[in-house]
């Protein structure tokens, strides 16, 4: 019978195995404490694993357990906690106006080009958001988490998550234009871009000109 | 729909978390709108790479064996627990305070055990009445199943995983998640469109299911291995073509149900069906290999 549990249990971790260390890696500073942390959540997800309720678990709880721990480890540790729960009631102050407004331009190279500029910024615009608009984006692209499930880790309507995740790539948009040198930007066709405005209100650092090296060393503290 | 509604929309629609209706609007601007239409191709691209930094070149989970050895038998010692700095080896206590012994054991009264056997005897019987149940196939069930997947997924507003006009895009996609050769006719048709895919599942197997827009109404097509098409009458056409494109086989399916037309093909071990409230003759299209002649 412990055997078949633990059967039951390897069977359904297996497939999201990878998928945890890729998000626990963001919440934590090292690799290491990445493994402890995947290590410590799949323990309490063992704990409380049970035959009879196996078709109810989701890959979601795996990711709530893990988010749940993260977020103890963090206050235990007396580390800076980048994990800030935030009241989804705060999205209302963002007008709908906002999330239909023309993108920020980006400079139109070849597709090479655009590639290699994107793989140069792209993790790093990730990281320079602040941490509510980075966790949907983090969950969905590191967690291939639907937007459901999502909802479900972080305890927020599934609405929430479509505004912040809109919200966390706009923002992102607005940062990698920001990394194009000013001479090189085009006149945008659809009128100007309001990456200056909007820029400010989604990243850490309050600007689009994060500076990944501090921001690194603020992590690490 | 306007640019700026689309604007709100993109990228829920490029994570194929839009309703179905929506999607297909949204689709429809980006195919008439080239503005829109490379925004889309950036932010694509941009999630795309944002992946491959962060998953693909991400950092590599150790062995999944390293995980079995520490839950394995239940064993665990504190110290192979492996707790990080400032952490104070506080998991939980029932693993924690004792190297040996079966956790579930020591957690699991007997009158949980005993709800175990009873499930466990419940979850046995149930699957050999499923087993005997599969053996006496209704001959109409095949067709029953991918009309019910249609209106399940169309008509019922569920989105499709994968929003793409890309034929090789969603074949490849599909062959991934579902590891059938997948292999979907290359269209000329204005009239018809590719719009997405998603996996599901017909009669406990996995399916492949594309949707496509033909003339502002969608029409599925399902792909599955070993579907059963006894129950659909057989037309032959010895080759024959269908505006120009060659037909797969010499022969295919047809069946009517609920308003619904269902026709079906066979190619290699796969059966592919295509269904919509449109007559045979116009969904033949999906069960070609080239290109249309248009009319």
């Amino acid at each position: 019978m412990v055997k078949e549990l633990a059967d039951t249990f390897v069977r359904f971790v297996r497939p999201h195995w990878g998928r945890l260390h890729v998000v626990a890696r963001r919440y934590v500073a090292t690799e290491h404490d990445a493994r402890d942390l995947v290590q410590e959540s799949l323990l309490r997800a063992w704990g409380n694993f049970s035959l009879t309720a196996e078709g109810a678990y989701k890959r979601a709880w795996l990711f709530v357990i893990l988010r749940n721990v993260a977020t103890e480890w963090h206050r235990r540790a007396s580390r800076r906690i980048t994990l800030i729960p935030v009241d989804h009631a705060e999205l209302t102050e963002f007008a709908a106006a906002e999330l239909s407004d023309p993108f920020a331009p980006l400079p139109g190279m070849d597709e090479s080009r655009f590639r290699e500029f994107l793989d140069q910024h792209v993790a790093d615009a990730m990281d320079a958001l602040e941490p509510h608009y980075r966790e949907v984006l983090l969950l969905s692209v590191c967690g291939d988490l639907r937007y459901r499930e999502i909802a479900e880790v972080l305890d927020v309507p599934i609405g929430t998550v479509m505004s912040r995740m809109a919200r966390a790539r706009r923002c992102m948009r607005d940062t990698l234009a920001s990394k194009v040198p000013a001479s090189k930007v085009p006149e945008s066709k659809t009128g100007a871009s309001k990456a200056g405005d909007s820029t400010a209100s989604c990243s850490k650092t309050g600007g689009s000109k994060a500076d990944p090296a501090r921001r690194s060393a603020e992590d690490r503290t | 729909m306007k640019c700026g509604n689309v604007r709100e929309y993109l990228f829920a629609f490029l994570d194929s978390e839009l309703e179905s209706a929506l999607s297909l609007e949204v689709q429809r601007h980006l195919d008439g709108c080239g503005e829109c239409a490379r925004e889309a191709e950036i932010e694509r691209t941009v999630r795309k790479r944002l992946e491959k930094a962060l998953v693909k070149n991400g950092p590599v989970a150790p062995p999944f064996s390293e995980m079995l050895t520490k839950l394995g038998t239940g064993q665990v010692a504190d110290e192979s627990i492996g707790v990080g700095a400032g952490f104070s080896g506080t998991v939980s206590s029932d693993t924690a305070s004792s190297g040996t012994g079966d956790p579930v054991q020591r957690r699991t009264p007997v009158w949980s055990r005993l709800a175990l056997v009873a499930a466990s005897v419940v979850i046995v019987a149930g699957t050999v009445r499923y087993l005997i149940q599969q053996t006496q196939t209704d001959p109409d069930q095949f067709v029953r199943s991918v009309v019910n997947d249609y209106t399940h997924f169309l008509d019922g507003g569920a989105a499709v995983q994968l929003a793409s006009a890309d034929r090789v895009e969603v074949m490849d996609w599909l062959r991934d998640k579902t590891a059938l050769s997948v292999s979907l006719p290359a269209l000329d048709d204005p009239h018809c469109k590719l719009r997405g895919a998603r996996k599901c599942t017909i009669q406990g197997k996995p399916a492949a299911f594309a949707v496509y827009d033909m003339k502002g109404t969608p029409a599925s097509l399902l792909v599955i291995e070993g579907g059963d098409v006894s129950g659909m009458r057989e037309v032959s056409h010895n080759g024959s073509t269908h505006r120009g494109s060659t037909h797969w086989g010499s022969t295919h399916w047809v069946a009517q149900l609920d308003g619904y037309t269902v026709v079906a093909c066979r190619r290699g071990e796969l059966v592919y069906a295509a269904v919509s409230t449109f007559p045979e003759e116009e969904l033949l299209c999906l069960m070609s290999d080239g290109v249309h002649e248009s009319h």
